[in-house]
């Protein structure tokens, strides 16, 4: 875990409630664009992991993400005067992250993809096999689950972004509707219809890259 | 069960796993679960990848995050307080003799208007008068821009003017002076203008303010940021000009920046022409970047050197007399979204009104210059009106062209015409990283009468090989030199009034940047 230093001034409601932590960071957000650094560096030693995990996520690639994390708090600083307090802190930099990784997608867009092929057999229809939740110590089954998580990584890579961001909300980060909706900025019958559709492809995307990697192996 | 009912259920099923469905929804379709084994195996199936999905492990987080972030912001914070540093006791009465300097220079400038006025209706102290009006109209912005003041005497010019604010610019971002600022001082000391070399008379002298050093080094980090942004701009705007030539080098002390609307924008340049007794040529402009620059060869006014100007002012149109203004549009500023305005409006443009006149976007120029500049081009920008002076801009090819570049450099060393060499610049890359180029080569300026340079190009091309083109933009299609001076995929087929205007215009410069 990063070195976590401590400012002085109204941070003690970090670690309260989401509300006083919510009226904590209006009160840093404010300090900040004020030219107050040490207040913006509260509110980066709040959200700078979730940050980190959410472009990490999207981008699969710690150094870059590293990079684009920088990016999108130099960006918050830069733009923290324009804040206007509708949305919280962390909507507010989600969204600077998001058009920070966009852009940077766009920037390599030219790049050709390259097409793995894995061998695993694992259709939509044995999608029960992924039994990520068994904690036994079973080594054969744990490296059958690494490679599923594995395939699992690789078909959410091949989705579109925003698919993937929406199963990465929701799925992985457990975010509720309304929030998703919140953060991309798109009504909540949105975040459904576009979930589901979002779920479908995964699943046929996992299902190709199974039979993929079973014909391989065959 | 029918199969649309399914369909309608199946699309409800991740709403159900997430637990988001209304109780009358979800008491409907766990009815429809129990009967319908397809479905179920759906749901089970979602659930099953959902669980897989919740049960990636978490992302690590390095250890190096938090420093980075606070490095780089840090960073960021001291590079951006130079602009918001609090403003010393000096600096605030600067602001203040600003003010003073401004009103005392309009006076003076209008009581030199009458009097020209009185004593015959000489136009040039009226111009200077609208200048100063333009200028103090700016006026809060050139404060923001300089927070110095200018100590006027009894009269100005466009030149002094400006030539004070970027000095004080510079001034204020505790940087020396520009060499062209340099030079322009020089005249200024000198009291009389020069116009050989395109500088005006002027009888202000721009006031430095003192930085200490610590603000200095400050202020040098936001000197190099606000360079690099120019940079940048510049090689964007030179990017959309000439998308295949490798114009990688500016001189970025002859970009001097500055903010008028339109409509000041052309009373300024008549404001200077008239002071100046010379004509500015206003070769083109795009949404972000307004040029002028001086043409060589003014006819009627014994003027043939070659302008004193560089890469910039070659390529970008950017003034070639040192000191010049490049008047520009910031984004967020009103100017630019006026700009942006303009640049809607294309068919003002098209129609030749005034403003357009001055609002040539580069794309549309680009859509007149078929085909699109090859290695070793010309590009030849001709007046928007008969009355301006047409003007040839050329480029080599890259560092590729090799032999075939060194021969064109060859030839035109020997012709000894003026070399200027072109400083390198280091564009750094994004995020930080290290990625880094510089880029070498060397200006030279050709200065030629108009009816010879088809001759001379044909010249190049011969001894070098290259395959130069020469693109014209001419707004009249008919006495378009594109149609007349195509060397490499036809002969010239010059027409009468093409050539007619060829042998009519006096001088041309070719400008000429070979890379190295």
């Amino acid at each position: 875990m990063s070195q976590r230093p401590r400012t002085t001034g109204d941070t003690s409601a970090a670690t309260s409630g989401p509300k006083a932590q919510e009226a904590s960071d209006s009160l840093l957000i404010e300090r900040g664009a004020k030219g107050d650094g040490e207040a913006f560096d509260e509110l980066m030693r709040r959200y700078h992991e979730r940050v980190y995990s959410t472009v990490t996520r999207m981008v699969r690639d710690a150094d870059l993400a590293l990079d684009l994390t920088q990016e999108t708090f130099i960006r918050a600083w830069r733009g923290l005067e324009g804040y206007q307090g509708q949305a919280g802190f962390f909507t507010w930099v989600y969204r600077i992250a998001r058009n920070v990784v966009l852009s940077d997608q766009r920037r390599v867009m030219a790049r050709p993809k390259v097409s793995l092929s894995l061998s695993t057999a694992f259709s939509a229809e044995d999608s029960s096999s992924i039994d990520v939740e068994d904690k036994s110590h079973d080594p054969a089954r744990d490296a059958l689950n690494k490679e599923r998580q594995g395939q699992l990584i690789q078909a959410l890579q091949s989705l579109i972004s925003d698919f993937r961001e929406i199963i990465l909300l929701r799925d992985i980060e457990q975010r509720p509707y309304e929030e998703i909706a919140e953060l991309l900025e798109i009504p909540v019958g949105t975040v459904r219809s576009r979930l589901h559709r979002a779920r479908l492809e995964l699943r046929s995307t996992l299902a190709r890259i199974s039979g993929e990697q079973e014909a391989e192996r065959s | 069960m029918t199969r649309s009912k399914c369909r309608e259920h199946k699309e409800q099923l991740g709403t159900y796993v997430d637990g988001m469905l209304s109780d009358g929804e979800c008491l409907r379709l766990e009815s429809h679960l129990e009967s319908c084994e397809d479905c179920r195996n759906e749901c089970a199936n979602l659930r099953t990848l959902i669980a897989g999905l919740a049960a990636l492990p978490p992302v690590a987080i390095p250890k190096e995050l938090w420093p980075r972030l606070e490095s780089a912001l840090r960073e960021e914070r001291n590079s951006s307080q130079s602009s918001t540093l609090p403003l010393t006791l000096w600096q605030r009465l600067g602001r203040v003799r600003v003010a003073a300097g401004i009103l005392a220079l309009t006076f003076g400038a209008f009581v030199l208007a009458r009097e020209h006025l009185s004593n015959g209706g000489d136009v040039q102290g009226v111009a200077a008068e609208n200048l100063v009006q333009h200028h103090v109209a700016d006026k809060s912005e050139a404060e923001e821009k300089t927070d110095s003041s200018l100590e006027g005497r009894t009269s100005v010019s466009s030149r002094a003017v400006m030539t004070s604010v970027r000095d004080a610019a510079h001034s204020r971002l505790g940087k020396k002076a520009a060499p062209q600022a340099k030079s322009a001082r020089g005249a200024l000391s000198g009291g009389k203008g020069d116009r050989s070399n395109g500088r005006l008379e002027v009888d202000a002298k721009p006031v430095r303010i003192p930085v200490d050093e610590h603000d200095e080094e400050r202020l040098d980090s936001r000197l190099l940021e606000t360079e690099r942004g120019r940079e940048k701009k510049a090689r964007a705007f030179l990017g959309k000009l000439t998308p295949s030539l490798p114009i990688a080098t500016l001189k970025l002390d002859e970009l001097a920046q500055f903010e008028l609307s339109d409509g000041r924008l052309e009373g300024w340049v008549e404001a200077l022409e008239e002071r100046a007794g010379r004509r500015y040529e206003k070769v083109f402009s795009t949404r972000l970047i307004r040029s002028i620059s001086v043409p060589n060869g003014e006819a009627g006014r014994g003027h043939d050197a070659p302008a004193d100007g560089g890469v910039s002012g070659a390529l970008a149109g950017a003034p070639t007399a040192p000191g010049t203004p490049l008047p520009e549009a910031r984004p967020g500023s009103q100017n630019f979204d006026r700009l942006k305005r303009r640049s809607r409006n294309k068919g003002a443009a098209k129609a030749g009104t005034p403003g357009a006149k001055v609002s040539k976007s580069p794309k549309e120029m680009g859509a007149k210059s078929k085909p699109r500049a090859k290695k070793g081009a010309v590009h030849l920008v001709r007046p928007e009106s008969r009355r301006q002076r047409p003007r040839v801009l050329f480029a080599t090819g890259g560092k590729k062209a090799g032999a075939q570049i060194e021969a064109l450099a060859k030839q035109l060393k020997a012709m000894s015409c003026e070399r200027r060499p072109i400083r390198s610049l280091r564009s750094s890359g994004l995020k930080g990283k290290s990625k880094s180029t510089a880029v070498r080569g060397e200006f030279l300026e050709v200065v030629l009468a108009e009816a010879r340079v088809e001759e001379f190009l044909a010249s190049l091309r011969q001894n070098t090989g290259l395959g130069l083109r020469v693109i014209a933009t001419a707004p009249e299609p008919k006495s378009s030199l594109r149609d007349s001076v195509d060397p490499v995929s036809r002969p010239p087929a010059k027409s009468a009034k093409s050539a007619k205007d060829f042998a009519q215009s006096s001088k041309v410069t070719l400008h000429f940047i070979l890379p190295y």
